[in-house]
């Protein structure tokens, strides 16, 4: 703020004498403050300059003498402001090689000498190259103060920035060079000062129409700063919106099956086929799974939003430690196991999954997954009439059980949901991993018990049914993996 | 399995006080038994049925079984939303479970927002009234004035014999199912209270251009 500050200060002090004063503390503005407060403040200080510069028209006619008297008394009160604000500009110009109290001791000579001469006057040529660079000054330094308050300005914003600093320098220099100059001029002269008036008047009306637009770029400037910041200026915030917004780039899980299933039968519609052969997807929603995996979402959707609301609360060290925290759940949800071919028998499955789900909520019901699995047990031991009505069953086993696994994890969901306090959420992402692989586990074991099946056969469809079994069973296995990761954030919510 | 034909798709949600027999209720719609020990709805379970209008259209019911208990409340109220319709259920033999019905009701209006959700009020554990194992704290008579100050279908059921089950549900199905007859509930993207079936892809064309022509008749 220093530099236009004080330049403001030495405009209304030569127009104005005592009065300018008071709009020097007006201006005494904080170095940041919200700019709307600063552009009326600014409007309020140009009616006062221009009621101030009537005043000298007609003090300047009528009592000269007087103003020059108050002048000086009010110069001597100035002196510590031009002082500092000339310091600056001898500083700025780079001409002396003086240092800066001797600089100043010679400025407050010059202005005394100033002062004997015709304050005012002198002023008068001041203010109008003063009121112009603080127009621009003002500006500036707005959008300087916001920059600064936001954060670091974007390049072409730094070059354009430097050019107007640069203009201001010279705007700058030309002051001073008038400030050494002016004093040699006939400065009481009754015509130059009245047209150094209507130069003000007119200065007044372009610095005022400057100000305006000049609050609107800067107004267009914050609009445009504050986006910038939302967008990406903060790095905490984009490490938040990667944390938020991972899954909303994907299409969700169940439109997928969704639309899966309803081309399906739409093809099946077009082949006018009596009987609709069941599709993965199809079965899978009659099963229900696609509707449990649509509440698995909503709940995830939630608990997403939840999150992100709490995660703007925090800043510095304090989000740092909960990011940690949280991609520590997550890191945990992506367990890499190794063994891609491990299988697990009926017994095992159940044992590992009551174990599992036990640990993460002891609410939660097994039966039904176990029901199903029995069940899919008992189907793949029968007798098959034949081939087709082997794939049939393999596929229908794999929708069910990944239904059911879909079914799982929703009410794992909800109880983590409800029941924050039983368990570490690092636990229960652990065990989470460890359930997820068991499902998966038993999946591969359906469709390889199903294949091995079909190999008894050695008819031309034979191939294909099985390269369709094990398609669909590492679909099932992608599609139990995304929906056990819908339950990051309902883990990650529990630990906030 | 629910059955795969149909032509819309209804989404009810069933709400009340913990233990007046929601799931009872609609384990006998589901299954057509009775379960006489059930443990507590964890969150919120999820049935579909699909039910026949006489000479209308085939209307599946997804149907959302909520938890009533207090802890629940933040996953249930999640549910009422994509509702179309919502089932007020009581224990007749309870009084506080009826005198809750109006803050259950209000719960459901001010989640289903804008649209005005179906309303029915049904009273469970009618069985135990007629066989003497229990006392009735509430009487037709007050769930019946209820009703009418509300302009809603009442009913007293009984999940154990089967009694008035069917009846409550199909009474919500007519009266959404009227309402989208009279207009006043269109299909809408993004709201799952009411979809159209698979077996109703013409129907469903027809209606999109209806949608489609209502702005443009409104700005004429």
């Amino acid at each position: 703020m220093s530099d236009s500050e004080v330049e403001f200060e030495s405009a209304d002090e030569g127009s104005q004498g005592g009065d300018g004063w008071e709009i020097e503390n007006d201006f005494d503005l904080p170095d940041v403050k919200p700019v709307p407060q600063e552009t009326e403040s600014t409007g309020t200080k140009l009616s006062t300059l221009s009621n101030v510069s009537d005043k000298v028209v007609t003090e300047q006619n009528v009592k000269c003498d007087d103003t020059l008297k108050s002048g000086e008394n009010d110069a001597s009160n100035a002196v510590s402001t031009v002082q500092s604000k000339l310091n600056k500009l001898v500083v700025n110009n780079d001409n002396s090689t003086k240092s800066v109290p001797q600089i100043s001791e010679v400025v407050q000579n010059e202005i005394m000498q100033t002062n004997s001469q015709g304050w005012g006057g002198w002023s008068s040529g001041w203010s109008v190259n003063s009121l112009l660079s603080t127009a621009t000054a003002l500006t500036n330094q707005v959008s300087q103060g916001i920059t600064n308050v936001i954060g670091a300005p974007a390049p072409e914003q730094l070059a354009s920035v430097d050019k107007d600093k640069e203009i201001k320098d010279l705007n700058e220099t030309k002051v001073n060079d008038e400030l050494t100059e002016e004093p040699s001029e006939s400065i009481l002269d009754t015509n130059y000062f009245l047209s150094n008036v209507s130069q003000i008047t007119k200065i007044v009306e372009t610095t005022g129409s400057k100000i305006i637009s000049g609050g609107l770029d800067t107004l267009e400037t914050v609009g445009k700063k504050t986006l910038e910041v939302l967008q990406d200026g903060d790095p905490g915030l984009r490490k938040k919106r990667a944390i938020f917004f991972q899954n909303t780039e994907k299409i969700n899980l169940s439109q997928v099956l969704q639309e899966a299933k309803e081309k399906a039968e739409i093809e099946s519609k077009q082949n006018n086929q009596v009987e609709v052969r069941k599709g993965y997807a199809y079965l899978f929603d009659s099963f229900q799974g696609l509707i449990h995996l649509e509440s698995l979402e909503l709940l995830s959707k939630q608990c997403q939003m939840k999150l992100q609301t709490v995660l703007l609360s925090y800043s510095g060290t304090q989000l740092t430690d909960i990011q940690d925290q949280l991609d520590q759940i997550k890191d945990l949800c992506y367990l890499d196991f190794e063994d891609d071919e491990k299988i697990m028998t009926i017994e095992e499955f159940k044992n590992s999954l009551i174990t599992y789900v036990n640990q993460i909520s002891s609410d939660v019901k097994t039966e039904k997954i176990l029901r199903v699995s029995d069940l899919i047990d008992e189907k793949s031991n029968k007798e098959f009439d034949n081939e087709d009505s082997i794939h049939d069953e393999a596929i229908s086993a794999l929708a069910e059980l990944t239904a059911a696994a879909m079914e799982l994890f929703y009410k794992l969901g909800e109880m983590i949901m409800i029941d924050t306090q039983s368990q570490l959420a690092t636990v229960k992402a652990e065990k989470l991993s460890l359930l997820n692989e068991s499902v998966c586990c038993r999946i591969r074991f359906i469709a390889n018990k199903y294949a091995s099946l079909l190999t008894k056969y050695d008819a031309d469809d034979t191939s294909n049914n099985i390269s369709d079994v094990y398609l669909e069973s590492s679909n099932s296995s992608s599609y139990i993996q995304d929906a056990a990761q819908l339950l990051i954030p309902i883990l990650q919510l529990s630990v906030i | 399995m629910a059955d795969l034909m149909f032509d819309y798709q209804f989404r009810l949600i069933l709400i009340g006080d913990s233990t007046v027999g929601k799931s009872s209720l609609l384990k006998f719609f589901n299954d057509g038994k009775f379960v006489e020990v059930s443990d507590p709805t964890v969150g919120v379970d999820f049935f579909a049925r699909t039910i026949q209008i006489p000479s209308g259209p085939r209307i599946k019911l997804q149907l959302w079984d909520t938890a009533g208990q207090e802890r629940f409340r933040s996953i249930t109220k999640s549910y009422y939303r994509n509702s179309v319709g919502a089932l007020l259920i009581y224990d007749i033999t309870k009084r506080a479970s009826f005198d809750h019905i109006p803050i259950w009701m209000n719960d459901a209006k001010r989640h289903i927002e804008p649209h005005r959700p179906v309303f029915v009020l049904v009273g469970c554990k009618l069985d135990l009234v007629n066989n003497g194992a229990g006392k009735r704290e509430v009487t037709e008579e007050e769930a019946k004035q209820f009703g009418a100050e509300h302009n809603i279908f009442t009913v007293e059921t009984s999940a154990k014999t089967g009694s008035n089950v069917e009846l409550a549900f199909s009474a919500i199905t007519q009266e959404i199912y009227q309402r989208i007859k009279s207009g006043e509930y269109q299909m809408e993207e993004g709201w799952d209270g009411i979809k159209s079936g698979y077996s109703h892809h013409s129907a469903n064309i027809d209606f999109n251009n209806y949608i489609e022509a209502e702005p443009a008749k409104s700005c004429c």
